[in-house]
């Protein structure tokens, strides 16, 4: 279960997607889930996934591999959904409990949530898988940098996701690791409620945390001894520019939330 | 300070604690690190050994006495990260010490922070990459390779930055013996080809006998120090400091304890064939 988690993970590729500007993909990414949050009947939907079908094979990514990555995230979508169908006051009646109607308006916005979290999810997947971590806190640094007139901490922010996402897979070997090594003396992470799943979840937790701490340590001194000194100053292998790549990229996109927006007002 | 041309690194009356220890962790040790030269610090666990390798790398500053690295004093905060530029250090753990999701992109780390132009690290990361032989892996993320390879990752990283020093902190204690072998092939090789002075912290015996020259560390002092073979020769004070001496020279202490003509100095089987062949062609 541990090993599904896509978000944060690079895969390296030469694809067009994959050569994209940072600042550009990061751009796109909030303008994609904009549009997408802006759709509000289903073929719109049909459209924002067949939008998203086209870039993941441009991209050359299995889409198995993005939905996988959803399935982490289930108990939340399936949360709001729920939420959603109990809260949202509708005028027209389904299904009468009597304690509680459902209506077609809350089905309809519990399934719309649902579906742009799901979206939301997929949509930020394609840029972390196709952006390399560094290239990505490249990207936001750059964004932020005019923000750093008043102080805020653009580069430390962007190194703190970088090392956050380069330890990732480190870390999710580690967790499988010690879960093997609790489970070989014992331990039962599969049983019970969820109470005493939760509680289970201490000896993995504890050592692990340990362990991060130590990581963190010996990576702090690794930095430093290659001459780390912050944000000032610091030069990058990649120089970001904007090609005609990214101008097509942009023109598409700018393309499909156009669709989007016109399907809206044609289809209320 | 004495001339740093042939000195890389020269330590005086060195000491050093830990902040709130009672004891030093390094205590007094003079010792310097030639042009060029190959240099094995051996030492049980707590010895000192890897706080010594942190004072070179002006890590740690010294409590007392002097490090001079390339004839930068480390006490001085101004000249910290030219000393980092001209000492490198490997660590222990592959995994703590590759900071980018990229080979590539860790091995431009250093050149990116001194503010290295582009072009030029583009150029330096190809050449670190090829020194190391791991060329073919610039763009694999590095959680996906063996930890012979991550530490020439970060060997490559350090080479990158054109250093006079690399110093190695136990860097091959976590690997298996073939990655064992990686990284003492390739610090070997640019000892020799590039004319680097190599460091290395080791507990491992067979490591510390291919280096120029030897110093075993002891509760924070040198206890003996010399090339490998005069070290290793006494047999008697190399044990009592808790560690082992090559198996072939311990053999030839026994051979000389039952009274057999064997040389003292005997390192590796092939020298120990040559004894043997020449005991019993005397016979």
């Amino acid at each position: 279960m541990l090993k599904d988690i896509t978000l944060g993970q690079y895969f390296p590729g030469d694809s067009a997607i994959h050569r994209m500007d940072p600042r550009m993909k990061l751009i796109l990414t909030i303008a994609y889930i904009v549009g997408v949050f802006m759709v509000g009947n289903l073929p719109g939907y049909l459209l924002s996934l067949a939008f998203l079908y086209w870039v993941v094979r441009i991209a050359g990514i299995s889409f198995k591999f993005l939905i996988r990555g959803v399935k982490p995230l289930r108990f939340i979508i399936l949360f709001t959904f729920v939420l959603n169908l109990f809260f949202v006051q509708g005028e027209t009646p389904l299904l009468d409990l009597g304690f509680w109607t459902l209506t077609k308006e809350a089905l309809q916005n519990a399934i719309f949530f649902a579906l742009r979290l799901v979206f939301l999810v997929m949509g930020t997947s394609v840029l972390t898988l196709t952006t390399s971590p560094v290239q990505l806190t490249d990207g936001l640094e750059r964004l932020m940098r005019p923000l750093q007139r008043f102080h805020f901490p653009a580069h430390e922010l962007a190194m703190m996701m970088t090392i956050a996402l380069r330890f990732i897979p480190t870390l999710l070997e580690e967790t499988d690791k010690i879960q093997k090594a609790q489970m070989a003396r014992g331990a039962d992470f599969e049983s019970g409620n969820l109470i005493a799943r939760a509680k289970a979840m201490i000896p993995l937790l504890v050592p692990l945390f340990v362990s991060a701490f130590r990581r963190a340590n010996d990576l702090a001194m690794a930095m430093e001894a290659r001459c780390y000194r912050g944000g000032d100053h610091r030069t990058r292998l990649r120089e970001l520019k904007y090609t005609k790549l990214d101008v097509i990229a942009a023109l598409c996109m700018a393309a499909f939330i156009a669709i989007i927006v016109l399907e809206g007002m044609l289809l209320g | 300070m004495a001339n740093y041309e042939d000195n890389r690194i020269i330590a005086s009356s060195l000491c050093y604690a830990y902040p709130d220890a009672e004891k030093n962790a390094v205590e007094n040790v003079t010792m310097r690190v030639k042009k060029g030269e190959f240099l094995a610090i051996l030492g049980h666990n707590g010895s000192g050994k890897s706080t010594l390798a942190k004072l070179f790398n002006a890590l740690y500053v010294p409590t007392n006495g002097t490090v001079w690295v390339c004839g930068l004093d480390t006490k001085d905060d101004e000249l910290v990260f030219d000393i980092r530029q001209h000492a490198g250090m490997v660590f222990q753990n592959p995994d703590n010490q590759i900071v980018a999701t990229v080979v590539e992109e860790d091995v431009a780390f250093g050149l990116e922070n001194n503010g290295v132009a582009p072009a030029e690290i583009r150029v330096r990361i190809d050449e670190a990459l090829r020194a190391v032989n791991m060329s073919k892996y610039a763009k694999k993320a590095p959680h996906m390779l063996s930890g012979g390879q991550k530490q020439r990752v970060a060997i490559a990283g350090v080479l990158a930055m054109k250093p006079d020093v690399i110093i190695l902190d136990e860097s091959t204690a976590m690997l298996d013996p073939s990655g064992r072998a990686e990284v003492m092939n390739t610090v070997h090789r640019l000892n020799e080809e590039e004319g680097i002075s190599v460091v290395i912290i080791t507990h491992y015996m067979s490591e510390a006998a291919t280096a120029d020259y030897l110093i075993v560390m002891d509760e924070g002092r040198i206890a003996l120090s010399g090339t490998p073979r005069e070290v290793f020769t006494k047999v008697e004070a190399v044990r009592k400091l808790g560690l082992d001496v090559p198996p072939m020279t311990d053999l030839a202490h026994m051979l000389r304890e039952n009274g057999l003509d064997v040389r003292a100095d005997v390192l590796t089987v092939d020298e120990m064939v040559e004894e043997v062949c020449r005991l019993s062609s005397n016979i």
